[in-house]
């Protein structure tokens, strides 16, 4: 799902949900938050959605860089011919903010991303910023992420096990999984050059029983905490709890 | 150039009416046309409820109409909230007005969604079409985006329409709703089904998930209309939209989803590694809370006495200009 502005500043930005998430679901409270909020008045809303249960990471993180790569070349591609005109975009239009927002696994496709644009040497890399929210890149308990997820509930033993043996996209998300080590290693060789591969900014929970909470980079931020959250709603706002959705806008403002 | 409102109204077109929709709207002409009426009172009672619903991909020679036809009410009332929340002009333009007077005035038709299964936002958009109605004061339009993301949620979902399909009496493998709920004692099985279901599709892990992914639903509708309070008429409206779509079509299934809500509302705590957050032991009486408030608080009352207020103050209105 796409929003794009009627009076776009050049900013974009794109959510990426995590392990068995989707683009609708994961960030179901944010379209009310923002479509109308004039902190976003000026920028396009993606919400990426990937098939984060059955592919790779690195397949997931290959298919987002196609899409923001297309998106970033073209960014009109696909706009109705009667919507064009009330864009009201000079041409020609080009982005000149990237932000980046993943959950949990969604942090990981986006740091892999960010790497092949580097090594693709992408001039659009300059513009990206990194928001996370749990991000699992310093990877995860896969019994806890595996009951979360799937069930909603902390932990069923053994649900690890056979989980990994079905879903390869746990062998990465493990810690000190081969993927994850790798990422750690080019990002941080690679974020000396291009410092847009460090986050803009992360927040995590106390409460945080999935995802491993130690520091990607020596240089990422302090993250900010929402210890009322769970490792799952961490990124869902509700009419009791506006935490997630203040972070968003203190970092994209 | 249009109007931001006949755009949106443009796009909604573009993004939710498709060929399949038109398709069925012209086999319900010609039926109506030829007569034949008779043979297609099946095809609407698996439609418009009341009949088992039938399985995923087995509606046999006439799937395209069955789900063009629901496709297209669905996508009238979808019309009749964005009118609702401003997003496309109060007044709908002539042509969209002839398409719904053509298709909604079908004596046929009206049989069903009038008297039988009475289906409100469908009343009301016809009450539009005829009267304008009031606009709303509140800002709707983040909330009808918020909307439109529930219903694309529900509708993408391919795993919701086996559970629903398994609640409604329907059978896949040998499993039927009850096999469901008796797996769902036993979390460790729930998970053992569903990473099979990841892997090849199986039906019954499939309805595991839809089952997951209707409580979830429940609880995001749950929290959506009580963020609508601000104006009684909208949330009632997208409550009448979610529950004609999806809970009253299927008897039975708010039963089922209570049941299994119950079920894990019961689940032991396992024994949990000590590094675990205690306080993130969650309680699955929510999603239980949830479904139950969607049922018991009443939704239903606001958007009906709105639309019947609307249409008496109206027709008062014009009785003078009735020449005499």
């Amino acid at each position: 799902m796409i929003y794009r502005s009627i009076q776009s500043d050049g900013h974009l930005i794109i959510f990426v949900h995590g392990f068995n998430g989707s683009a609708c679901g994961t960030w179901i409270q944010f379209p009310d938050r923002i479509v109308g909020n004039p902190i976003f008045q000026g920028s396009d809303v993606v919400y990426f959605g990937y098939d984060g249960l059955r592919q790779q990471a690195q397949d997931s993180a290959n298919i987002f860089y196609d899409y923001i790569n297309e998106l970033i070349s073209n960014p009109l591609d696909g706009v109705q011919d009667f919507i064009l005109p009330l864009l009201e975009r000079k041409q020609p239009f080009s982005y000149k903010r990237i932000t980046l927002v993943g959950h949990s696994l969604g942090a990981v496709i986006i740091r892999l991303a960010m790497l092949t644009a580097h090594k693709e040497q992408k001039p659009w890399l300059k513009l990206c910023e990194l928001v996370f929210y749990a991000p699992a890149h310093m990877g995860s308990r896969i019994t806890q992420l595996v009951s979360e997820t799937l069930l909603g509930i902390p932990y069923v033993a053994g649900a690890g096990g056979i989980a990994k043996w079905r879903l390869k996209v746990l062998n990465d998300l493990e810690e000190k999984s081969e993927l994850l080590n790798l990422l750690r290693q080019r990002t941080e060789k690679a974020s000396r050059s291009a410092p847009q591969l460090r986050a803009r900014a992360i927040v995590v929970t106390k409460k945080e029983n999935v995802v491993i909470n130690t520091e990607f980079l020596e240089d990422d931020p302090h993250p900010s905490r929402i210890d009322s959250a769970t490792h799952i709603t961490i990124c869902k706002p509700r009419s009791d709890c506006e935490e997630p959705a203040k972070f968003l806008y203190a970092n994209v403002k | 150039m249009a109007s931001k409102q006949e755009a949106n109204l443009d796009l909604l077109i573009h993004d939710y009416r498709n060929e399949e929709m038109a398709e069925a709207a012209r086999m319900l002409h010609a039926v109506v046309a030829a007569d034949s009426w008779r043979g297609f009172s099946d095809v609407l009672r698996h439609l418009l409820h009341g009949a088992r619903p039938l399985a995923p991909g087995k509606a046999g020679s006439n799937e395209g109409l069955v789900q063009g036809l629901d496709n297209l009410l669905g996508f009238f009332a979808l019309l009749e909230i964005a009118a609702l929340a401003n997003v496309v002009p109060l007044r709908l333009r002539e042509d969209i007005v002839a398409d719904i007077e053509q298709m909604l005035r079908q004596p046929v038709l009206q049989r069903f969604y009038l008297k039988r299964y009475p289906q409100p936002l469908l009343m009301g958009l016809l009450t539009r079409s005829r009267y304008r109605l009031q606009g709303r004061n509140t800002p709707l339009a983040p909330k009808f985006y918020a909307f439109l993301e529930l219903k694309d949620l529900i509708d993408e979902d391919l795993t919701i329409e086996t559970f629903v399909w398994l609640s409604a009496g329907g059978n896949v493998d040998g499993w039927s709703v009850r096999e469901i709920l008796e797996v769902l004692n036993e979390p460790r099985n729930c998970i053992r089904y569903m990473l099979e279901a990841a892997e090849d599709e199986n039906p019954r892990g499939k309805a595991l998930f839809g089952f997951f992914a209707l409580m979830s639903f429940c609880d995001m509708m749950d929290d959506f209309l009580s963020g609508c309070e601000s104006d009684s008429v909208f949330q009632s409206a997208c409550w009448h939209y979610f529950n004609t779509r999806v809970f009253a079509p299927h008897l039975g299934l708010f039963a089922t989803l209570s049941r299994g809500a119950q079920i894990m509302s019961n689940w032991k705590r396992e024994p949990i590694p000590e590094d675990l957050h205690p306080a993130a032991l969650g309680s699955h009486t929510r999603f239980l809370n949830s479904a139950k408030r969607l049922f018991s608080d009443d939704y239903s009352t606001a958007y009906k006495v709105f639309c019947a207020r609307n249409a008496k103050v109206e027709a008062v209105k014009i009785r003078p200009h009735i020449p005499v």
